[in-house]
């Protein structure tokens, strides 16, 4: 990708980035400043997207723009987070949902949705993106034991209610 | 001792039990069909807000603005770090030149007479904290090193010094930086801060490494203060011991309570890599490897 490249993620995406972020903090100027960093964010590291309008790169952009705009939404209000669970989604477990999809597709969607946003996050640019540990702490703003511990929360929730689904 | 080995065995089948149900596979695929699902998703909705009038376009001109000076500011740094290396390069490039001529004058060329050669070696042997010092960390105008004299530390125009540690002395001292963003240390003076990072250091400076283990290196984290001591051990594990607030919280429902020769110590079993926490001279220890979990029990054994 070159520098017109990134113009053009930019202006492809900054709407969708900006609309995310504000969901999130409910302040337009935060929600710019959020798009803004979590840009700068991705231009140190958009070498390692290779196609700006697929749909991985759209996720790559918004799971960024999401975790900033958390760390954001922490910071102005003075919340040291040491609980990964407060962003968690607002509905609960539906097993039975889960189970009753058909689609094998729907039910991966739904599985990765139950998980916060902190730990989705880590977990999506792991093992969607390949990316190392110590380049999603840079993206993150977070250390890189602080990748480990989140990858590993992030597993075995899955994998618990991977196996909670198998077994029902 | 029946305890002990009760505990180990529960651990050892939870592991297992955990460990089946783990595949990197299986998480690769979840998160290419979710990214996949939901990026089209994006995709559309994206489409959807290029002609649609939801979004103030006033916020959009001002983030522009914002972000086009963020991304100037950005370049202008990545400038700036890189002609600091540059200068820096040519500057001890300088520096090594200047000294190799003075060592081949002094050797070969002028003679500097009896009193100024004694004054060069007084100079050379004086030990200087100021001189010899190896920073370790800068951080809230506070400076944190290791010289010949010991640890050292400087906040507020006034300073400590430790004696160093003879166990670790030879232990190179990392200095890397870890930035945690989402993790601000609470304000407390610098200097309290300066002497509590220095009891860290100079705790796991003492420590010795069993047969099989060899210490890397020591660093330390910037924010939360704490110390980190770095160790392999013959097989390739590697294991970084933290002195400092712990990483993990006991409380968290993840870890489990077991008995290393009486002394209870709490294991966290996780899929890649095994995480052993235990309290060792009044400090939060935790040990973390990707490898061998057995090794981390020896390990902990021969501190307790």
């Amino acid at each position: 990708m070159n520098k017109n490249t990134f113009e053009y993620l930019y202006e492809k995406y900054k709407k969708l980035l900006w609309r995310k972020a504000y969901d999130i903090l409910k302040d337009y100027a935060l929600a710019e400043d959020a798009v803004s960093e979590a840009f700068i964010r991705i231009y140190k590291h958009f070498h390692r997207l290779e196609d700006a309008d697929s749909s991985k790169t759209a996720a790559f952009l918004v799971t960024v723009v999401k975790n900033v705009s958390i760390n954001l939404y922490h910071k102005r209000n003075r919340i040291i987070p040491t609980d990964f669970e407060e962003f968690e989604q607002a509905s609960d477990f539906n097993l039975e949902e889960i189970i009753a999809e058909k689609d094998e597709t729907a039910r991966a969607v739904r599985l990765v949705d139950r998980l916060s946003e902190e730990l989705r996050a880590v977990f999506l640019l792991k093992y969607a993106n390949d990316l190392p540990h110590k380049e999603i702490g840079d993206i993150l703003g977070i250390t890189e034991n602080n990748v480990t511990v989140r990858l590993h929360r992030a597993k075995k929730k899955l994998a618990d209610m991977a196996k909670e689904v198998r077994q029902a | 001792m029946k305890d002990e080995l009760k505990n180990l065995r529960e651990t050892e089948e939870f592991i297992t039990e955990f460990k089946t149900h783990q595949s990197e596979q299986f998480f690769k695929s979840l998160a290419a069909e979710y990214v996949s699902e939901k990026g089209e998703e994006y995709l559309r909705e994206c489409e959807e807000l290029e002609t649609s009038s939801e979004i103030d376009d006033f916020a959009i001109l001002r983030m522009d603005a914002k972000f086009k000076v963020s991304l100037m500011r950005e370049n202008r740094e990545t400038k700036r770090s890189k002609r600091f290396v540059a200068w820096g390069a040519v500057a001890a490039s300088f520096v090594a030149v200047c000294f190799v001529a003075a060592y081949w004058f002094t050797e070969h060329g002028f003679n500097l007479g009896d009193s100024s050669r004694e004054l060069m070696t007084q100079n050379a042997a004086r030990p200087s904290v100021a001189g010899a010092v190896d920073i370790i960390e800068e951080a809230d105008d506070m400076y944190w090193g290791m010289s010949d004299a010991g640890l050292w530390a400087e906040a507020d125009t006034d300073s400590r010094i430790m004696p160093a540690p003879a166990a670790a002395a030879g232990a190179p001292v990392g200095n890397e930086l870890e930035i945690t963003a989402d993790e601000e240390p609470a304000p407390t003076e610098p200097l309290a801060q300066a002497e509590e990072f220095l009891s860290r250091f100079s705790a796991l400076a003492s420590l010795t490494a069993p047969e099989g283990w060899q210490i890397l290196s020591l660093s330390s984290d910037v924010n939360s203060h704490n110390a980190i001591l770095h160790l392999e051990s013959a097989s390739g594990s590697i294991v970084n011991v933290l002195a400092g607030e712990p990483v993990y919280d006991p409380d968290h429902g993840e870890f489990r309570e077991i008995l290393i020769d009486q002394t209870p110590a709490y294991i966290l079993v996780e899929n890649t890599h095994s995480i052993l926490f235990f309290n060792l001279h009044d400090f939060q220890m935790v040990l973390s490897t990707e490898h061998d979990y057995n090794e981390l029990i020896e390990l902990a054994k021969f501190w307790m």
